[in-house]
């Protein structure tokens, strides 16, 4: 069975790349324009995996990231988190994982399973990106076994 | 039975430097070339620890750890990935691997992991651990190379830009006969040792990635000439022959970067003199069409020296390789100059090898792939000569005494005008001035590390008053710190060009040349494409369908940052520049997109003042971008370089 993914970005033409791109590599592939939509979607479509943009009007990636991890139906999907280069976000990611902060908020998680993507984001960078967080989440090695 | 290695590379030079290595250390070492191979033979061989390229053609290493990790009958082997420096921020958080290690490695740290891993085994959680922070390390041992670069070049560059310039002058003067030569030599000596420099950073950016090739039109004898022009005084003094054969279908016009070409063959004439005691060296070029706006040239570059061993050949390329060790210290010398003719000669799109009998001398031979100018308009207008139309007013804003001197001396002999700023506030006034007096300059060489106002808020203060008084006049950046980060800083502060010091007169007549030719108006394309293809994969039909959806929200995003700054809402202007900003980076409207950052940045540092001309010229990128994707004929320039 193909394995989905959902797009959190206010960002409609973000949106309409990421989610061209993953379709063409064999996703189903379903998005969400803001913080509170995403939430729904994770737990009515249920993704294997979810792409967060960070910079959000009204719940930032921050936020739904907490909410996600929260609720048990949703805490084990990965997260794959898109900042943008040199904006504050970066900066802030940056400051955030050398002092260990990003670890707190994500306390439940496996850590392996968030990983971060800087915009403008590459088609090729992307797509190896998902496949390792859907690796290290342990979604890709079923999906590889199930197929061979 | 001895431990078994296997190394997964898909470079041969790269797989033979840690098969010597292993070996040496007693391994019994396995080679795969790439992915594939590399899967199939951990699952015939069993080996006890498995190396991994993490760049390779099909099959990425990160791609193939993620297979080996799945695989029940490999999993439990430990995986050791190589990765370049430059890819260290790539790094995902991987499927199982037990350890990074930063390209190029040290001998005994390579030893000293895979005797860890071959003997521990795979995967306790300390091994993560240390994976993190091998990945921290390599990430601040990258920064702190790019600053002690910068660093070093400045430090290096200064002292011997004035020792040059300095000597140039006074070759300029009356000497003796016996003065002349002792001068001479004194200045071959000095620019030896900036080329030496030039080499190490060069090499070092290289590495990093950071390094990019230039486009533009030159004839090839341009190149091949410069570089035998200094290599024939050396091999003039020891009797050698140098020699220049062309072939009969090699094009004379060619489009490409004519200064990479001609110092990989400065490098290999270089190298083939010092090896060479009698005898002589030939250079051969040839060529052969790829297609219709493609050449491929062939050097060869033969010399009747002492000739390498063949288990040498592919080691001469690396970098240090040959004084390395002592069996080889009588190769010894070549420090970096074959490693980065290999890498420029990668970078320009061909290969580098030599074939050679030891006693009998070397061949070595290149390709790069260059473009045909008969299918692409020149940028540049040709300029007939060396001498300007007329003389040139010309400002040069630099706050040292004998820098001033030496450029101002050797401005003048060449007829122009000069007007010193010792600082860049003298600067800006020195061009507020000569423009009330309706005597505006032609041209401004800028340094830019000035006390009180550097060259770059400088060059911004002038771009401003541009804004109301119009015009665009050329600025060039003259500085000592020579990396393209660096570069990219002027560029971004609005200058046009760039020289690094020691500024040599015929080197900065290059670069003005199409400076002062250019058009007022800015003939660079708002956009780059082939950013914006990597960022759709090469799908035009996605790119088309971002265009659209981009296009369609761009007025009304504009709309609201223009209020945002009337309003004085700081958060506000942060949050749509950021947007904006986003919305150019994946068009590829590169300008647009540092215009968008700068905005951004303001907002997010709640200071706003000077932001309402900013949002003007945001505004002016962001047109010339639509503008871009507005005419039909970027798909077909989008599917041109797609080449499908």
């Amino acid at each position: 069975m193909a394995l989905k993914i959902l797009c959190v970005d206010d960002d409609q033409p973000q949106l309409t790349i990421i989610s061209s791109v993953l379709k063409k590599e064999g996703y189903v592939v379903d998005i969400a324009l803001d913080g509170y939509q995403g939430l729904e979607k994770a737990r009515t479509f249920q993704p294997d995996l979810i792409i967060l943009d960070i910079m959000m009007p009204g719940l930032n990636g921050y936020q739904v990231c907490q909410k996600l991890q929260a609720d048990p139906e949703t805490a084990k999907i990965g997260v794959l988190m898109l900042t943008a280069k040199g904006g504050v976000d970066e900066k802030y990611r940056v400051a955030s994982e050398f002092s260990g902060k990003v670890k707190d908020r994500m306390h439940g998680f496996d850590v392996g399973a968030v990983e971060f993507l800087t915009k403008p984001i590459k088609a090729k960078e992307l797509v190896l990106r998902v496949k390792a967080v859907l690796w290290a989440c342990g979604v890709g090695v079923e999906a590889e076994a199930a197929s061979s | 039975m001895s431990t078994r290695i296997l190394v997964v590379e898909d470079s041969r030079t790269e797989a033979m430097r840690a098969r010597l290595i292993l070996e040496r250390a007693g391994y019994q070492v396995l080679l795969a070339a790439d992915g594939k191979d590399g899967l199939t033979k951990a699952v015939a061989e069993k080996p006890d620890v498995i190396l991994l390229d993490a760049l390779m053609p099909q099959m990425s290493g990160f791609e193939a750890c993620g297979k080996l990790k799945i695989d029940p009958q490999t999993s439990h082997i430990p995986v050791i990935l190589l990765v370049s420096n430059g890819e260290a921020t790539d790094l995902p958080s991987g499927p199982g691997l037990e350890c990074l290690l930063a390209k190029p490695y040290d001998p005994a740290l390579l030893v000293t992991k895979v005797q860890t891993f071959a003997t521990r085994g795979v995967a306790s959680p300390e091994n993560q651990d240390a994976l993190t922070r091998a990945r921290r390390e390599i990430q601040n041992a990258q920064q702190a190379r790019s600053d002690f670069l910068a660093n070093m070049s400045h430090e290096l560059r200064t002292p011997l830009h004035e020792i040059i310039g300095m000597t140039e002058l006074v070759i300029a003067t009356d000497l003796t006969a016996e003065q002349h030569q002792y001068i001479n030599t004194a200045r071959a000596a000095s620019n030896a040792l900036l080329s030496l420099i030039n080499d190490v950073i060069e090499f070092s950016e290289l590495e990093a990635g950071q390094l990019g090739l230039e486009e533009r039109p030159f004839d090839l004898s341009e190149p091949i000439e410069r570089a035998l022009e200094i290599m024939r005084a050396r091999a003039g003094d020891k009797g050698l022959e140098l020699a220049l054969t062309r072939g009969a279908q090699v094009p004379k016009q060619l489009i490409g970067d004519a200064n990479r070409l001609r110092q990989v063959l400065a490098n290999l004439v270089a190298n083939a003199i010092k090896f060479t005691d009698a005898g002589k060296i030939s250079i051969r070029v040839d060529a052969e069409p790829v297609n219709a706006h493609q050449v491929e040239l062939h050097f060869r570059v033969s010399d009747t020296g002492i000739g390498i061993p063949q288990d040498r050949q592919e080691l001469i390329f690396e970098p240090f390789q040959q004084s390395d060790s002592s069996a080889t210290r009588r190769y010894g010398g070549l420090g970096v100059g074959l490693a980065l003719a290999k890498q420029l000669v990668r970078l320009l799109g061909g290969r580098i090898w030599v074939a050679s009998q030891p006693g009998e001398g070397s061949v070595f031979h290149f390709t790069v792939k260059m473009q045909m100018p008969a299918q692409v308009a020149p940028v540049i207008a040709p300029v007939a000569g060396k001498t300007w139309p007329r003389a040139l007013r010309i400002l040069v804003a630099e706050d040292s005494p004998t820098n001033q001197l030496i450029a101002k001396s050797s401005l003048s002999k060449a007829g122009h005008a000069i007007t010193l700023a010792a600082n860049g506030v003298q600067a800006v006034k020195q061009f507020q001035a000569a423009h009330e007096n309706a005597q505006p300059f032609d041209l401004v060489l800028m340094d830019v590390a000035m006390p009180e106002m550097d060259g770059l808020d400088a060059t911004r203060a002038i771009r401003e008053k541009e804004k109301s008084l119009g015009g665009h006049l050329p600025i060039v950046a003259m500085t000592a710190f020579a990396t393209k980060e660096y570069q990219s800083k002027c560029i971004e502060a609005g200058m046009d060009a760039y020289v690094t010091k020691p500024v040599r007169i015929e080197e900065l007549n290059k670069t003005l040349e199409p400076l002062m030719m250019r058009e007022p108006a800015a003939t660079e394309s708002p956009v780059n494409l082939r950013d914006a293809l990597e960022v759709v994969g090469d799908d035009v039909d996605i790119l088309r369908d971002a265009v659209a959806s981009s296009l369609s929200e761009v007025p009304e995003q504009l709309q609201q940052l223009k209020e945002a700054m009337t309003k004085q809402d700081a958060s506000g202007v942060e949050a749509k520049a950021h947007r904006l900003k986003g919305v150019m980076g994946n068009l590829g409207g590169s300008q647009a997109c540092a215009v968008g950052q700068c905005l951004e940045t303001m907002g997010e540092q709640r200071n706003l003042s000077g932001g309402g001309e900013l949002v003007t010229r945001f505004e002016s990128e962001i047109a010339r971008v639509v503008a871009f994707y507005s005419s039909p004929t970027w798909e077909q320039s989008a599917r041109a370089l797609i080449g499908g």
